[in-house]
């Protein structure tokens, strides 16, 4: 043991107390980033020969919880899909309205029942058979507003999976790329910790649109995996293929090969609830666009299908055709059981009564296909329109079908189940973001406290300072031997 | 997780995060202490929105009903008005056309017999009074008069008179008669109106007819005995003047009769009204027991909602107070 020998200790312990100093404040600036691993220094003693002098640093430990940081993108997964899902059932219900809302379908319903009874008072007065006319009107286009906002919903569904699927590509690539460099630098022994934050960053983006599982491989490498089974990162990263549609009409499907289907590396996947994607936001898009907001259509049509039908019925009419529009039409002519899909975006008020389309508001009274005004006085057919929107009636098409019901009990039947819906997805979507959220916040706690970092701090200088003192020391011993 | 440290954004998230919820619910709670009405109805009723819907809906069809009480309300009463004019116009005509027939004055008579034919004009009038731009008494063709002019039907009846022959009282009142009750006669020419119109729902179970027409029989016999005496005023058909004063005797009678026919007929009207009215209260009644019921539904207690926002304003003041603290806390401060 020589003095020039704690001399080079000593100079060690100055070396890893600088290296600790940096990582320090390394990660006191990374207090507040996101998916920032705290850096620890790992030293050991040094060895020469068989003896020990000084200390050395051989790496920098990034630390992270594996486990819980799976669980957490497995539960940020599940809760924005059931998140999304909740959405559209939220927006879906605020078109529909709540009864008693004088815009709402039930209160547009119900507007035109009034009309009809208030009519039968006054049958010759054109306000009144007009007021009749208006609510028919508002009624059509409560229709046309809630199946347009079904559909807009479905082109939104369309427009977000676009995104989604140009989002995981792109994070894929870079996230490839991190890989070979953090390989790199691995094999070079050097520090990589920066490299891997970024790519746990990107791996969280794909990991909230597709639900995934992460595997560490040789030199930092990793290889995902969608948890239903398809390979998205292995050496190379796969290629996700869709695409957009610009608008969507309700006749436009999947199953009728309007619309795109998801492809991965040219092969074409199930996105449904056991496909390979399900899970996160991007089986929510497909999920919406083509099994919820078309289910929501089909309820829709089937009430747009029961009031037209309601009205299109030569017994009511004594002047309807056997196979004639009625007072609703689908798109100006008679409604066909083979067309409903979609009737509800097409319901219209026929011509016949609406002035501004050549027709006259009295035939109202007199019926559609009247040619000279009857008698001013006649209730007669304003009293049978009411009855018939009110009559109990099988309803004909839809998830509540079979049962009969007057025109308003359907749509109310349907606008509870809307209700009902979204309540249930609410509820589960409040629960997957509590489970999403405590894990957050335990993940967060493994992160950079500042606290410590400033106990470590204060050892550092500590140390630095005795290492100081001990080449001060040194140098003073040196200096008697010298001066002898 | 590592127990000697805990990140500082953990921290920051938890505050984060029960500083939101605790903002939200007091969001809610200020809400519905506002409008008295829970802020999700459908969470409120357990997504089943039928109840809710129905209740609307029969609301909204009371508006309806409201509207047509009020207008048949007014038809009614002015059907009833019209009653009482024919009535006031033809009091005491009967009698006094009987007393003098009998007697030799001829004076008299004629001048009765006058007064006869302008009263039978203001009977046709009263009977096509318009209530709010409707005909009263022509059924369903309620934009045109119920009745023709007088001379119309007086004319025809004089051909119809001619027609038949007829010279002594017995054979014009048996011709007149025939002429009113035939199809082809006073429904034609006289009646000007329509089918009578058809019942008419004043509230949800309750309908009223005010199908009365002035084919009513016992309207059509008070226009044929006042028409017979106006015949007699127009002189033509009359032979001479005993001829005349038994038709007005005869017309007499029949008047005298008729009056209790129309008396019950009005009587039948007084009872739609009595309906009408009784329609008009329950509807009323029931239009605030539905709105009862709808509060009842949807309203939230405002105790209850108060005392919510209560605890969550005490949660937010604790929450900040303890933010503050848990900030000051840090070893950072203390290095000097």
């Amino acid at each position: 043991m020589s003095i020039s020998g704690s001399m080079s200790s000593a100079l060690s312990g100055l070396t890893v107390a600088a290296k600790s100093a940096e990582l320090i404040s390394s990660n006191i600036a990374n207090v507040l980033t996101e998916g920032y691993g705290r850096r620890e220094l790992q030293t050991a003693a040094r060895l020469v020969g068989t003896t020990g002098s000084g200390v050395q640093a051989f790496g920098v430990k990034r630390e992270i919880n594996r486990t819980l940081l799976a669980d957490r993108r497995i539960a940020d997964a599940l809760s924005s899909n059931v998140g999304r899902q909740a959405d559209f059932m939220m927006r879906l219900e605020t078109a529909y309205g709540t009864p008693g809302d004088a815009s709402s379908l039930n209160g547009r319903l119900a507007a035109f029942d009034t009309a009809l009874i208030s009519a039968t008072g006054q049958p010759e007065s054109s306000i009144r058979q007009n007021n009749v006319l208006d609510a028919a009107n508002a009624l059509a286009v409560s229709f046309h507003m809630i199946s347009n906002e079904i559909q807009t919903l479905r082109s939104l569904a369309d427009k977000k999976i676009t995104a989604e699927v140009d989002q995981v590509n792109r994070a894929l690539v870079s996230i490839a790329e991190l890989n070979r460099n953090i390989t790199a630098l691995a094999s070079s022994l050097r520090d990589s910790s920066s490299l891997v934050d970024q790519r746990q960053q990107l791996i969280d983006i794909v990991a909230t649109i597709i639900p995934i599982r992460e595997a560490a491989t040789e030199n930092g490498r990793v290889t995902l995996y969608s948890t239903g089974g398809a390979v998205l990162l292995d050496g190379k990263p796969a290629k996700l293929e869709f695409s957009p549609v610009g608008l969507i009409t309700p006749d436009m499907t999947f199953g009728s090969g309007a619309l795109s289907g998801l492809r991965i590396n040219g092969r074409a996947i199930n996105t449904g609830l056991n496909g390979p994607i399900a899970g996160g936001s991007l089986a929510a898009e497909f999920a919406i666009r083509d099994d919820i907001a078309p289910a929501a259509q089909a309820d829709l049509d089937s009430v747009a299908r029961d009031l037209i039908i309601r009205f299109q019925d030569p017994s009511l009419d004594a002047t309807l055709l056997a196979t004639g529009a009625g007072l609703f039409t689908d798109g100006n002519t008679a409604f066909a059981v083979l067309n409903e899909e979609g009737v509800a975006s097409r319901i219209g008020i026929n011509a016949a009564v609406d002035p501004n389309r050549g027709g006259a508001v009295w035939r109202l009274r007199d019926g559609i296909g009247a040619t000279v005004p009857g008698a001013a006085g006649q209730a007669a057919l304003f009293v049978a329109m009411q009855s018939a929107l009110n009559d109990s009636r099988s309803t004909a098409s839809g998830q509540f079908a079979g049962a009969s019901r007057g025109a308003l009990a359907l749509s109310s039947q349907v606008i509870s189940s809307v209700t009902n819906e979204r309540l249930s997805l609410e509820a589960e979507a409040g629960f997957s973001a509590a489970r999403a959220t405590a894990l957050h916040s335990l993940e967060l706690e493994d992160g950079v406290d500042t606290d410590r970092e400033l106990q470590d701090l204060l050892l550092v200088e500590q140390a630095f300072a005795a290492n100081a003192k001990v080449i001060q020391t040194a140098d003073e011993m040196i200096q008697v031997l010298l001066g002898m | 997780m590592t127990l000697i440290s805990v990140g500082d954004m953990a921290q920051t998230f938890m505050l984060r995060r029960f500083s939101a919820g605790a903002k939200q619910e007091a969001s809610i709670a200020a809400r519905e202490l506002t409008t008295g009405i829970s802020a999700d109805i459908g969470k409120k009723l357990g997504g089943e929105l039928s109840r809710l819907s129905g209740l609307e809906a029969s609301l909204s069809r009371l508006n309806g009903h409201r509207v047509v009480t009020d207008t048949v309300s007014l038809t009614a009463n002015a059907m009833q008005s019209v009653f009482g004019q024919i009535d006031s116009l033809t009091d005491g005509l009967g009698t006094s056309l009987m007393s003098a027939s009998n007697m030799e004055s001829k004076g008299l008579l004629d001048g009765l017999v006058a007064d006869s034919a302008a009263r039978f004009k203001s009977v046709l009038a009263s009977l096509n009074t318009k209530v709010g731009g409707s005909s009263l008494f022509a059924g369903v063709a309620t934009d045109r008069p119920a009745v023709s002019s007088p001379d119309v039907i007086l004319s025809a009846l004089e051909a119809a008179i001619a027609g038949a022959g007829a010279v002594s009282a017995a054979d014009i009142e048996t011709a007149v008669t025939t002429w009113f009750d035939d199809p082809g006669g006073f429904a034609i020419v006289g009646y000007l109106g329509g089918t009578a119109s058809g019942a008419i729902s004043v509230s949800p179970e309750d309908q009223v007819d005010l199908g009365i027409t002035a084919l009513d029989p016992s309207i059509k016999a008070t226009i044929k005995s006042l028409s017979v005496v106006a015949l007699v005023a127009r002189g033509t058909i009359v032979a001479d003047a005993g001829t005349g004063k038994e038709l007005a005797r005869r017309a007499g009678a029949a008047l005298l009769q008729n009056q209790s026919d129309r008396t019950a007929l009005s009587g039948h009207l007084g009872y739609s009204q009595a309906r009408i009215d009784q329609a008009q209260n329950r509807n009323e009644a029931e239009r605030s027991a539905l709105h009862l019921a709808r509060n009842h539904l949807l309203a939230v207690d405002p105790y209850e909602a108060a005392t919510r926002m209560e605890a969550a304003q005490n949660q937010l003041e604790t929450l900040y107070s303890v933010t503050a603290r848990l900030s000051r806390l840090k070893l950072v401060d203390f290095l000097r």
